[in-house]
């Protein structure tokens, strides 16, 4: 999952992105209103954190531009917390707002209800086979014993998982599990397949040459 | 509202007590002037009918010729008893009134009584002597006039007033009827005209009720401006239009020095949080704690600010406001920042001359201290800033002149609001949180001064203090 938080106190934004790439999101990271619209309107983000209060063009703005193109999952994260102030993000096309100071954990636990909701997998687990697939826990399980999945193992696993049945290309990975600055070499993912596979038994990731990857 | 409390019922009260009053003593006065009228009337008409039967009756001669034959009995008896047919027509028993008149003698024997003449008249009391004219006397229903001749007899005419007392009765009914009838038309046109009056009232009861309910843009907006309460309201709007302003401008500082407050706190909170979640290299966790106290420091800061503000906002004294220098004021604050100039190479050019005004020192240098770091933080590398002092006849002068940037026009009416940042790109993080010059704007207004900024784009920045000297 790749998301962007825009943000302009750099030590918010710093503990927001690391904590997020701990959790396995891959994260870009935008200091003012209008880097974060020219980031969104150009990668395929699963979610969008968005500061209110920024420099050059102020998070409702930005919002408003973002939303006459596309319809990334936005969180409003602010300080704003009269109801009126909610209300406008609301309305102006976000998908759920947090004031400040938030819980991390009920960020990340909101941050994974919007990307549940606007993915195509409602639900919370998973079972494919003998595995299961514990979405909130980020646990995986064959055949009641919890495998020890690296973190990028897992994410992969997930992002395949949430669009079971649809073939995801090399391209699609890598814009949603890798961020703005990660070296992405290009035998990265094959390698972290192999490694998967092994874990989880050859037969439930099937490979489409020259294509990408799909579970059935 | 008790009604006895309403001013409506009071008003209306007063009203109807001094109606009553005025009615009450008017229908008296015309009732006593109709009486007194009557009675006079039939007075007139007693002594008319006295004057008639006296000349028609010789007692002048009789009592001439009893002087010269001396008292005898027999004087009486030639009193003559019969009169003209005119007068006797006057006293009529059937004509309406009915007019009667006796005659008594000199020792109190009636010698003539007209026909209609009731019985058992009392012979009236002989008046002290020198009173010769007719007298006029009550007597049950019965009005009488009398007259004594010079040897004593007396002449009584006298009437029933029976007619008149049924008449003036009428008469009063009629006054009270049509007093009650303006009783009822006072009382219900005073109550119309006192509600009319109070309607603005009303309305402006209702609307501080509203606004006390916290519906604060409701106004009285009463049509009639030329009345008294049209007035009143029109003051009351007014005065309500200051407070909404100032209730909205208190609720937006209180929702910004929140928001000063919650972005640090975020910081605060997420880091330690992080720092919870597992262990972390020392490296790490140095970074962590130096973001939260990062974020404590510029907590500490504002909440310095707000209560510097606060401290000023309450102040209203000015007794301990004593002369100080400017320039002296100047010259210490340009020490205290010298590190800061040395370290931004910054160049200051100081022009100070001697200038006293009246205030507190420490209020002075903090104005100075603030548009000093202003200016600092707004001048690049290599830039100048210059102070100046000077005094005119009225004011000490503080001017600061930097190099900066400048700020834009749309800018400068807001610079010295609260939480105003003329720049959206700089970072709060390193920018002050926007009460700098508010609350230097606070302190100089304190001293009954005035803080002006005029600004080129590309030139710099000059703000100027004026202080009053007394």
């Amino acid at each position: 999952m790749r998301i962007l938080v825009v943000e302009d106190e750099p030590d918010l934004l710093r503990i927001l992105a690391r904590t997020l790439r701990e959790e396995g999101y891959a994260v870009d990271e935008a200091a003012d209103g209008e880097d974060g619209l020219f980031k969104a309107e150009g990668v395929a983000y699963d979610a969008i954190i968005l500061d209110v209060m920024l420099p050059v063009m102020d998070g409702w703005e930005m919002l408003r531009r973002l939303r006459q193109t596309k319809r990334t999952p936005v969180l409003m994260l602010t300080a704003r917390i009269k109801t009126a102030d909610r209300v406008r993000g609301l309305d102006a096309g976000a998908d759920d707002y947090l004031p400040k100071p938030y819980d991390t954990d009920e960020l990340l636990a909101r941050l994974r209800a919007l990307i549940r909701r606007t993915g195509s997998v409602a639900t919370t687990s998973m079972s494919i086979a003998d595995v299961s697939i514990d979405f909130a826990a980020r646990k995986v399980t064959r055949g009641g014993s919890e495998l020890p999945l690296t973190l990028r193992e897992y994410t992969l696993l997930e992002y395949l998982a949430q669009h079971r049945g649809r073939l995801v290309s090399r391209t699609e990975l890598y814009e949603h599990l890798y961020d703005e600055s990660s070296d992405t070499l290009s035998n990265l993912l094959d390698v972290i397949v192999s490694n998967l596979r092994k874990k989880i038994g050859h037969e439930l990731i099937t490979t489409r040459r020259g294509h990408g990857y799909c579970i059935e | 509202m008790k009604p006895s409390h309403s001013l409506r019922w009071r008003i209306q009260v007063w009203h109807g007590l001094l109606l009553c009053v005025v009615v009450t003593l008017s229908g008296i006065a015309a009732y006593q002037h109709q009486r007194t009228s009557e009675l006079r009337r039939i007075d007139r008409e007693l002594r008319e009918r006295v004057a008639v039967v006296l000349d028609s009756m010789p007692i002048i001669s009789a009592w001439a010729r009893q002087e010269r034959e001396g008292p005898s009995a027999a004087v009486a008896d030639r009193l003559p008893l019969a009169l003209p047919a005119v007068t006797a027509a006057l006293f009529d028993p059937q004509r309406n009134p009915a007019f009667y008149f006796i005659v008594w003698r000199r020792d109190g024997s009636e010698s003539a009584r007209s026909a209609g003449a009731p019985s058992g008249v009392p012979a009236p009391e002989h008046p002290a002597a020198g009173e010769l004219g007719a007298v006029d006397r009550t007597r049950g229903v019965f009005r009488e006039a009398f007259i004594f001749t010079p040897p004593g007899e007396c002449l009584l005419a006298g009437r029933s007033t029976e007619p008149e007392t049924a008449a003036l009765r009428e008469y009063s009914h009629g006054i009270i009827t049509l007093a009650l009838a303006v009783l009822g038309l006072g009382l219900g046109g005073g109550w119309w005209i006192t509600t009319r009056a109070l309607k603005p009232l009303r309305a402006i009861a209702a609307t501080a009720e509203r606004i006390s309910e916290g519906q604060l843009s409701s106004r009285i907006s009463e049509p009639e401006k030329d009345s008294e309460l049209g007035e009143l309201a029109a003051v009351l709007d007014a005065t309500f239009a200051k407070l909404e302003t100032a209730f909205a401008q208190q609720t937006q500082f209180t929702a910004d020095a929140a928001h000063e407050l919650c972005t640090p706190l975020s910081i605060i909170i997420s880091h330690a949080q992080r720092g919870l979640r597992g262990e972390r290299s020392a490296e790490e966790n140095h970074e962590l704690f130096d973001a939260c106290l990062r974020a404590a420091k510029r907590m500490h800061r504002l909440t310095q600010s707000l209560l510097e503000l606060a401290k000023h906002d309450a102040s209203t004294d000015s007794q301990q406001q004593a002369p100080c220098d400017l320039a002296t004021l100047v010259a210490e604050s340009v020490e205290q920042m010298r590190p800061a100039t040395t370290e931004k190479k910054v160049t200051l050019y100081l022009h100070l001359t001697p200038a006293t005004c009246h205030g507190h020192a420490d209020g002075i240098t903090q104005i100075v201290l603030n548009l000093l770091a202003n200016a600092i933080e707004h001048t690049p590398a290599g830039g100048s800033i210059t102070l100046q002092t000077q005094a005119d006849t009225a004011h000490a002068i503080f001017t600061i002149i930097d190099t900066g940037p400048g700020i834009a026009a749309e800018h400068l009416p807001h610079l010295f609001d609260r939480f105003y940042r003329a720049d959206p790109s700089r970072s709060r993080s390193t920018g002050g949180a926007g009460l700098g010059l508010a609350i230097s704007r606070t302190i100089a207004e304190e001293h009954s001064g005035s803080i002006t900024v005029e600004s080129t784009l590309g030139q710099g920045t000059t703000m100027t203090v004026r202080l009053p000297v007394n």
